[in-house]
């Protein structure tokens, strides 16, 4: 008696571990459905794109487009707050399902991840303190003597040196530091997109200001686990929408406070 | 886990990491020497017959041991401009190691310095041999035996610490993997090189510690 309730136990249980194996199985979306939560990506301090309250309640443009995400997949969503490299390695050992973290995509990140259509196109400009000799980036000449804070490996490694050769560029892991650098003269100037750097202005009233021209445009969009083209395919047919509803637009003037540029580039 | 580990993609930016790996080697060994040299006159200081330099040198190892590198190095590099001292991120990162580690080998020389007992000292100035032949002939040779292993352990240490010299836009090891992981979002690979080359060295360093004390210290145990 006793065995045979042991047998049928062991029975049910590797049914259960059968399904449960099927389940995994199962693609990103399905997951998503069955858990009624989408696990979010997000960097806890890139004003005014997210930030993390002292209640610990993440908030910002990319917060908000998490939060519209979730309510069109009809879940929760569940902010799971990272940092720079725990933005792409979260989603490539999938402890999270989409990334929402300021993502520029290009071609080689795009072969460990995978990103939808943009949804935020960003121009890389120059920042300065207000005493800087010049107006414009093309009054630079090659860069000779100019030392320019960058982030570690983002679009300002290639972008930089592109239009400016002899810059020396100085690195720094994050946005904060580079600031430092700046603010304390130890860089004379700091390539960042132009959205992160009117907020800095502003933020700091006659301190700093950009110079004209661009240095390089940035895609940002959604990243997620490569390998699930019917996940990429609803985030894609969501982020479409949220550009053409005009949505987004919307929530971009709520954060940053002026009009949003236009997303689709004429070729 | 849905990811395939993928050396190859790394190979393009191997360059880059000899020289972030001769960075890392010569900030290192130059915080190395500065520290010793700058933790054995803290040492002297702490066995001063004056009570202010015993406490000066006391107070320095304290404040050395317990603040964070990383707090040093913003220090030196983000916060000294302000008053008019502006360093370079590889003089500032060698300055913020070098002081630090100049904590731990005070301490681990003035150890060294206590395991020579005061009688030896009499004994020697009582056999009519100078100040310097008392050093070289009995206080130095002891010393040295004694703190051989906690010197190599430290300077493991000051490899292992100089990777926070990223942080002040040093280009070293660390940096190349953050800087090649973020490129390519392949930290993965980057994070396992950057650790093999940390290994190595670190292990050079050890290896070559245990032949020398070997062959230093033929008779005892060097360990």
């Amino acid at each position: 008696m006793v065995y045979r309730i042991l047998g049928r136990a062991c029975a049910a249980l590797l049914l259960l571990g059968m399904t449960a194996g099927l389940a995994r199985a199962d693609g990103i979306l399905q997951q998503i459905l069955s858990r009624g939560t989408l696990r979010v990506a997000v960097l806890p301090s890139l004003p005014p794109y997210s930030k993390v309250l002292p209640s610990g309640e993440p908030e910002g443009y990319d917060i908000d487009i998490a939060k519209k995400l979730a309510d069109a997949l009809k879940v929760k969503p569940e902010f799971v707050v990272t940092d720079i490299p725990g933005r792409i390695t979260s989603l490539q050992t999938r402890k999270v399902d989409v990334t929402i973290a300021d993502f520029t995509r290009t071609v080689e990140r795009s072969t460990t991840i995978a990103f939808t259509e943009p949804y935020l196109v960003t121009t890389m400009r120059l920042l300065v303190p207000v005493d800087f000799k010049g107006k414009a980036i093309a009054e630079l000449g090659d860069g000779a003597g100019i030392k320019i804070a960058i982030s570690r490996g983002g679009t300002a490694e290639q972008a930089v040196p592109a239009n400016l050769p002899k810059a020396t560029l100085v690195r720094f892991n994050t946005q904060a530091d580079e600031m430092s650098a700046l603010l304390n003269g130890q860089a004379d100037a700091m390539a960042e997109d132009d959205f992160y750097n009117s907020q800095a202005i502003k933020d700091r009233p006659g301190k700093l200001r950009q110079l004209d021209g661009l240095l390089a445009r940035a895609e940002i969009g959604i990243g997620l686990p490569s390998g699930d083209p019917d996940f990429l395919r609803v985030l894609n047919l969501f982020v479409e929408q949220l550009n053409a509803s005009g949505n987004n637009a919307k929530m971009f003037k709520q954060w940053f406070g002026f009009d949003q540029p236009t997303i689709t580039v004429h070729y | 886990m849905n990811y395939t580990f993928t050396l190859r993609t790394i190979y393009p930016y191997l360059g880059e990491l000899w020289q972030a790996a001769a960075v890392t080697l010569w900030l290192s060994s130059l915080a190395i020497v500065l520290s010793i040299a700058l933790g054995a006159g803290i040492a002297v200081l702490r066995r001063s017959r004056l009570r202010l330099l015993r406490v000066l040198g006391a107070v320095y190892v304290e404040i050395m041991r317990n603040t964070p590198l990383l707090v040093i190095l913003y220090v030196v590099y983000f916060a000294a401009p302000a008053i008019g001292i502006r360093l370079s991120s590889f003089v500032a990162a060698l300055l913020g190691l070098t002081l630090n580690s100049a904590g731990y080998m005070a301490e681990i020389l003035r150890a060294g310095l206590i395991a020579v007992a005061p009688g030896q000292f009499e004994a020697a100035q009582s056999q009519g041999m100078t100040g310097w032949q008392v050093f070289r002939h009995v206080v130095f040779p002891q010393v040295f035996r004694t703190i051989y292993a906690p010197l190599g352990n430290q300077v493991i240490a000051v490899i292992l610490a100089s990777s926070l010299a990223s942080a002040v836009a040093v280009e070293d090891v660390a940096s190349w993997m953050q800087t090649v992981g973020s490129t390519s979002f392949r930290f993965f690979e980057t994070f396992v090189i950057a650790a093999i080359v940390y290994l190595v060295l670190c292990q050079t360093v050890n290896i070559a510690r245990l032949l020398i004390g070997r062959w230093l210290f033929r008779q005892g145990a060097t360990r």
